[in-house]
């Protein structure tokens, strides 16, 4: 899998399961638990421009992450991670990506941008509660995972960082991680490191 | 949990329990803690290898099990049967984002005041050739095989 490059040609395909532990702040302090990350913010809508296509101008997508970002009470500028949906499909790529340059443009040379899926497959349905624990891993231990596949970059994206080959070593504060679904669905999740 | 244990549960089931277990281990919840925990568990295609493997054998008798076990709501039931919860028990599905809005939809319930505590996520086993056949005819399948190590 090859997402984001100027050679992606589709995904393949993986199986197993992400399942969080989510909290209130209260019990989670009660219990004196160890906790990964905070969940800021959310949105999650729908386009109906194809049956397995969104916009492919990345509106819709670029609507919802606004609402997150609305929620969780930050600027784009403090984003400091997206772990993107990433399928390597001509699809999503071009929409996905569209939306992140109109919404991050100014500050995408401070922002890092990967998507895990070439590492565990697409796991489809529970892609995005993997992907979730990865991005809450990434600010716990200060690491931005590589889109390992990565090396052709498309020159309509060449200003956005798609962090390729090897993970690099960076204090996220805020990150996003948002995934799209067959049908037109769509889910953004912030999550911010705990203070 | 023993082997035995999985006997009758679709593979995704299986993958949701190991999670899950994961999960509750890494937690450090206690007993009394536990009993209040709400489960939002989807899978986008549910126990479809216990639905494919019943249709190919023709059968007209399946177990009491079958068709609790090929749900979409087969895994957070079994979840919430090894642990003990009596928490509320939700399946989201949405395709590709079930375990994005699972997990959105756990917190907006904790958000609400309705919960103070969600294992949520998603659980997915559809590598079977009816699905291969399914995602090959759209051409969304990568064309040119690759194996390369994580660096």
């Amino acid at each position: 899998m090859k997402p984001f490059d100027r050679k992606h040609d589709g995904f393949a395909i993986g199986e197993g399961a992400g399942i969080l532990l989510i909290e209130s702040l209260d019990s989670a302090r009660n219990r004196g638990a160890d906790i990964y990350a905070e969940i800021v913010g959310w949105s999650y809508g729908c386009d109906t421009y194809a049956l397995t296509a969104h916009n492919p101008d990345g509106s819709a997508i670029v609507e919802q992450i606004r609402q997150a970002l609305k929620m969780a009470k930050c600027t784009s500028a403090e984003i400091d991670y997206i772990n993107a949906h990433g399928t390597a499909t001509a699809q999503n790529d071009t929409a996905e990506a569209r939306a992140i340059k109109h919404i991050f443009g100014k500050q995408s040379k401070d922002l890092n941008i990967s998507s895990t899926k070439p590492v565990t497959g697409h796991l489809l349905g529970a892609a995005g509660s993997i992907e979730a624990i990865i991005t809450a891993l990434a600010i716990k231990h200060s690491i931005v995972p590589p889109t390992i596949n990565f090396s052709h970059s498309d020159p309509e994206f060449s200003e956005l960082n798609f962090t390729s080959k090897k993970c690099i070593e960076k204090k996220v504060n805020m990150a996003i991680t948002m995934n799209f679904g067959f049908g037109g669905h769509i889910g953004i999740l912030i999550l911010a490191k705990y203070a | 949990m023993l082997a035995s244990n999985y006997d009758g549960m679709d593979r995704s089931t299986v993958l949701g329990l190991i999670a899950a277990d994961e999960a509750m281990n890494g937690s450090l919840l206690s007993r009394r803690e536990s009993r209040i925990v709400n489960v939002f568990v989807g899978s986008s295609k549910g126990g479809l290898n216990n639905l494919l493997s019943a249709c190919s054998t023709r059968r007209t008798k399946v177990p009491p099990d079958f068709l609790m076990e090929s749900l979409h709501t087969a895994t957070s039931d079994a979840i919430a049967r090894q642990f003990g919860f009596d928490g509320l028990r939700m399946a989201y599905i949405s395709s590709c984002t079930t375990g994005i809005h699972s997990i959105i939809m756990g917190a907006k319930y904790i958000a609400e005041g309705r919960g103070e505590i969600v294992l949520a996520g998603a659980t997915e086993a559809s590598i079977n050739p009816l699905m291969l056949a399914g995602y090959e005819s759209m051409e969304l399948f990568q064309k040119t095989p690759q194996c390369l190590s994580v660096q």
